[in-house]
């Protein structure tokens, strides 16, 4: 086991390398670059710029610039904001955080509301209720995100007043839960709700292939109650296909994450990537790809590792 | 040739298109999805008979009007119909995601095949690639792309189908895997035809049930991906209507006028919902794996 787990990491390196050099490439093509601040200056001189360029090693080919940006990456040197001066590594640290907690809780409530709907409706196939879940799953797969959002600020913020339309908590109070809370309720649905029609489809096709397998019957047949069938026998193995899907869908709640960002004013790492792409910021583009990147290849490694806690069947070697 | 085409195959064709459509037909949503999507269309081409207002038609004597007999849906912040604008922003989300399906086609068929048929280390190489593209989350791609190439309606087009192809690639890669070792294949190949012959008349045909439900889904995904691009500013730029750039001023004007943010939404939705409908139909409908339940 880790064995699997530091061999899988390692494998993670030439792939993370090779991702970076294809972004760095790509970005080192924006217009502009590090100099527009003293091109734009009417006191800066053709000979300066040249001189500055020279400096910071602009004139030599991408791959040596490369280079330079990866020995000065892993020494926790990710390079400043052409537009704030910030060191990049700096701003990214607390938005990243914040975007991770409003990720997690999203799983968690989908996790937590497409379990037991998706099961549901498998059990109770073509009852009422299946009809209505598998209905209104297909609806909440369909609505473009940053709707949902507005249409949620429309409602429980304008409207009925129950929750803020925006921030992260009250400005100039001080900690509270209840507070953090309240912000983090709407950014979480609407980043949630169209997983959870998804994953209820999902779960819901899972569990009726399995339902009717031998090993179900079987058990069945052992007389075993109806909740030790559905939960050690159809549920575990409806889960394992369920894990990978989640782990995949991953780079989608970072999609996800970035409108959701955006629209309520969620200072994270989305809504910064949003702002540094209009602005051209490429250091600050640079490291988040970086970190997102990592985040799906972490994801993937996360949902290889949890199958053997669910089959026990499946061995690392 | 002309033996293989005879009365019983002919007949054999027959049947089953009839039975994919008897399947297809059997799903009410989708034959209501089907028809919502006739009528968004039809009311996008004929958008200037619709309605007796223009789209960049402006009124500042009749700004964030409330939806009226006159303005059905109401005006914007600037007086213009609403209605107009949703009919024409329907031109552009709706050809965008087609057009971009179409490009995602094209490219996943190209790189799929070349993948399948030669094989190899292409192959290898092809499907790395695929796996580093898939490391990121779309939108990343798509807003990097559009601040670097710029967000005129090609370029849009482009980018959308630029992120989108790796679904059909690889399903077009499987199916000249899968099929290549056949029987058939290989009788043809015996009787001197060519790789490309081979491709063109026994393996694409194969592959094309599951090409037209991943294309039919994916354009439902880039008239969301679009939308969202051009709601984030960048993607089709004003004044020309897109349902997303409608809603970019949207969430300004919630409280005073809810309704500039609800309709626009709700096309985008109600076209994603159609066409889902339609692509869960046409899976049951073509793949011979699913059976009528």
């Amino acid at each position: 086991m880790t064995n699997f787990l530091f061999r899988r990491l390692l494998e993670m390196i030439p792939l993370l390398v090779g991702i970076t050099l294809i972004v760095f490439i790509v970005l080192s093509s924006i217009p502009g670059g590090p100099l527009t601040a003293y091109r734009s200056n009417p006191n800066v001189r053709a000979e300066d710029l040249a001189r500055l360029s020279q400096q910071m090693g602009l004139d030599q080919p991408v791959v040596v610039r490369y280079g330079r940006w990866l020995l000065r990456f892993v020494q926790g040197d990710w390079g400043y904001s052409v537009i704030t001066q910030q060191a990049v590594l700096e701003m990214l640290g607390q938005r990243f955080l914040n975007t991770l907690y409003l990720m997690v809780s999203a799983l968690i409530v989908t996790v937590i509301l497409a379990i037991p709907l998706g099961v549901y409706s498998a059990v109770k196939q073509y009852s009422g209720f299946d009809y209505i879940a598998t209905g209104l799953a297909f609806m909440a797969y369909s609505i473009p995100g940053f709707w949902l959002g507005l249409l949620f600020i429309l409602f429980f913020a304008v409207q009925l007043r129950w929750l803020p339309a925006g921030g992260m908590y009250t400005l100039g109070t001080d900690f509270s839960i209840i507070d953090r809370l309240r912000f983090l309720i709407l950014p979480t649905l609407t980043l949630a709700l169209p997983s959870i029609g998804f994953y209820t489809r999902y779960l819901r096709a899972g569990v009726l292939e399995v339902k009717n397998k031998d090993f179900v019957r079987t058990a069945w047949s052992k007389g075993l109650g109806e909740n030790m069938v559905l939960f050690r026998h159809v549920l575990r193995n409806a889960l394992i296909p369920f894990i990978t899907v989640l782990a995949i869908h991953v780079p989608q709640v970072f999609t996800g994450a970035i409108v959701v960002e955006t629209i309520f004013g969620w200072p994270g790492m989305g809504r910064l990537y949003w702002q540094s792409a209009l602005n051209f910021d490429y250091p600050v583009l640079m490291g988040i790809m970086t970190i997102s990147a990592g985040l799906v290849m972490l994801s993937n490694l996360l949902a290889d590792l949890s199958y053997g806690v669910i089959d026990p069947r499946i061995r690392y070697d | 040739m002309a033996i293989i085409t005879s009365k019983p195959l002919r007949e054999r064709r027959r049947f089953i298109k009839s039975r994919a459509l008897k399947r297809f037909l059997a799903h009410k949503a989708a034959v209501i999805g089907l028809v919502m999507l006739f009528l968004l269309i039809f009311g996008a081409v004929f958008a200037p008979l619709v309605s007796p207002y223009g789209p960049r038609e402006q009124n500042l004597f009749n700004t964030l009007a409330a939806p009226s007999a006159e303005h059905l849906l109401g005006t914007d912040d600037l007086g213009r119909d609403l209605l107009t604008r949703i009919l024409y922003g329907g031109r552009i989300s709706l050809s965008v995601g087609l057009l971009a399906t179409t490009v995602a086609v094209i490219v996943g068929t190209l790189i799929g095949a070349l993948a399948g048929l030669i094989g190899g280390r292409l192959d290898a190489a092809l499907m790395r690639f695929i796996d580093l593209v898939l490391v990121f989350p779309d939108l990343i791609l798509l807003i990097l792309f559009a601040s670097l190439f710029g967000t005129s309606y090609i370029t849009i087009v482009l980018v959308l189908g630029g992120v989108s192809w790796m679904t059909v690639a690889r399903l077009v890669r499987s199916s000249f895997l899968e099929l290549k070792p056949k029987e058939f294949v290989e009788a043809s190949r015996a009787l001197g035809s060519s790789r490309l012959s081979l491709a063109l008349k026994h393996i694409l045909p194969n592959a094309l049930g599951p090409v037209i439900v991943a294309a039919t889904l994916n354009t439902a995904s880039a008239i969301i991906a679009e939308s969202t691009l051009s709601f984030l500013g960048l993607g089709i730029q004003p004044p020309t209507p897109s349902w997303g750039n409608m809603l970019q001023n949207a969430q300004a004007l919630i409280s005073s006028a809810p309704w500039t943010a609800i309709f626009p939404g709700l096309m985008i939705f109600l076209t994603v919902l159609s066409i889902n409908f339609v692509g869960d139909a046409l899976r049951d409908a073509l793949d011979p794996r699913h059976t009528i339940k």
